[in-house]
């Protein structure tokens, strides 16, 4: 790697971690969580970059690892989480009335999937197909979750408001 | 609603519900970089070098030693003319009160399988020793690594300073010198890997020392405080099981290569 395309790294490493963070944070729920997430991410990315010598697909390449990320991670954390019979991660509903508060309570009991979706397809402006590529899921399951996704949060929102 | 409607609607939730975060304040890039080139050394030296050759001759557990069990599940029993000899002549060359020593195959531990195959050992003490401690378990890999290898490795370029890239590659305190014989040694520290980066398995603070002969061939020594993840010996050790100073002076015996 060149010391151009090094630098060209260091960049989008410094530049892209507050978007990357905000992404996290709505499919973590947690800040400490979040930033975690991030730069595992982050440290991806630049292993990946230097490994394949490409700089061009960066901003796909960290979304794609952060989402993925996440998902594993949140595998391995309810499979550990089941055997104590806990649910874990989930916020107590809020009686704050705070949208912000809300979106994030509905959103946390969105199986993390499902959370993926919402954040790839709403927040990250990806078409379905793109999403599915992300997840590596079919786009029948993307719209799917979209739906069963969309379903709660509107609920949630309705349920404080009304 | 309509669809572009509602793209819009749940946007606005999302950006509602981050709204309200504070971004951290930038850890600067520096440390996603450091913690990227430790990663990548492990990786190195894992897939090539010291860890390959290190694990060539290492067979099997001893019985008794580990605490988590792990390795009797991944281990086939060791005739006694085997366990005695090999363990028990490297452990004539370490200091005394170093710890219980025995072999073990790092590649079947990692792996978890009874019957992955082992690279043939080039020196005849290459493998890796358990070393049991009060403690906890760590261990101490040897490798001769000959001159062919290296050179397929690195199509002919070798391996270099093995100084030169340490900071980049996460290498604490490393030191080079040239022996009287013209051979270089490199030693230094590395620091314990981050479990969330690395899981398995998930490498404990150790010393490693580097040995480059003139005729190319490399010995590299690691002495490790353990491992964590899946074929864990045991509690990573306090420290490793080889001063740096104890270190130097092992990888100077020529008993390693004859």
């Amino acid at each position: 790697m060149t010391r151009g395309e090094e630098a060209a790294l260091h960049a989008f490493v410094e530049g892209r971690r507050p978007a990357l963070f905000r992404s996290a944070y709505l499919l973590c729920g947690n800040r400490d969580e979040a930033e975690d997430l991030v730069q595992t991410t982050l440290v991806k990315v630049v292993l990946g970059a230097r490994r394949h010598g490409r700089l061009e697909s960066l901003e796909a390449y960290a979304r794609k690892t952060l989402v993925n990320t996440f998902i594993s991670a949140r595998r391995r954390f309810w499979r550990r989480e089941h055997a104590y019979g806990e649910v874990p991660d989930v916020a107590g509903r809020s009686v704050d009335s705070d949208t912000g508060l809300v979106v994030r309570a509905a959103l946390a009991e969105l199986a993390p999937r499902q959370r993926a979706v919402l954040v790839l397809r709403y927040w990250e402006d990806l078409s379905v197909a793109a999403t599915a590529q992300v997840l590596g899921m079919r786009e029948s399951t993307v719209k799917s979750h979209t739906a069963r996704g969309l379903a709660a949060l509107r609920a949630a929102v309705r349920e404080e408001y009304v | 609603m309509n669809e572009e409607a509602e793209t819009e609607y749940v946007r606005g939730l999302l950006g509602r519900a981050v709204d309200e975060v504070q971004v951290p304040g930038s850890r600067g890039s520096e440390a996603v970089f450091a913690k990227a080139s430790r990663v990548r050394w492990r990786r190195r030296t894992t897939a090539t070098g010291v860890a390959a050759a290190a694990v060539a001759a290492g067979l099997v557990f001893g019985p008794g030693v580990l605490s988590s069990g792990h390795g009797a599940r991944v281990a086939s029993a060791p005739t006694a003319g085997e366990y005695t000899t090999k363990a028990g002549r490297f452990a004539k060359l370490l200091p005394a009160g170093t710890g219980k020593i025995s072999e073990i195959s790092l590649v079947r531990l990692f792996k978890q399988q009874p019957k992955a195959k082992e690279p043939k050992p080039v020196g005849p003490y290459d493998g890796a020793y358990a070393v049991a401690r009060p403690d906890g378990v760590g261990y101490i890999a040897v490798g001769v690594v000959p001159r062919s290898v290296i050179d397929a490795k690195t199509g002919g370029a070798g391996l270099g300073n093995p100084c030169k890239d340490a900071p980049k590659d996460g290498r604490i305190g490393c030191t080079t010198q040239k022996l009287p014989d013209g051979s270089i040694l490199g030693v230094w520290e590395t620091p314990p890997a981050d479990p969330a980066l690395h899981p398995v398995p998930a490498g404990g603070r150790e010393f490693d020392a580097s040995l480059r002969l003139k005729d190319g061939t490399h010995l590299d020594i690691r002495a490790s405080t353990g491992f964590e993840g899946k074929g864990q010996l045991g509690p990573l050790l306090k420290t490793p099981p080889l001063t740096r100073a104890q270190l130097t002076k092992l990888i100077q015996n020529p008993a390693l290569l004859k």
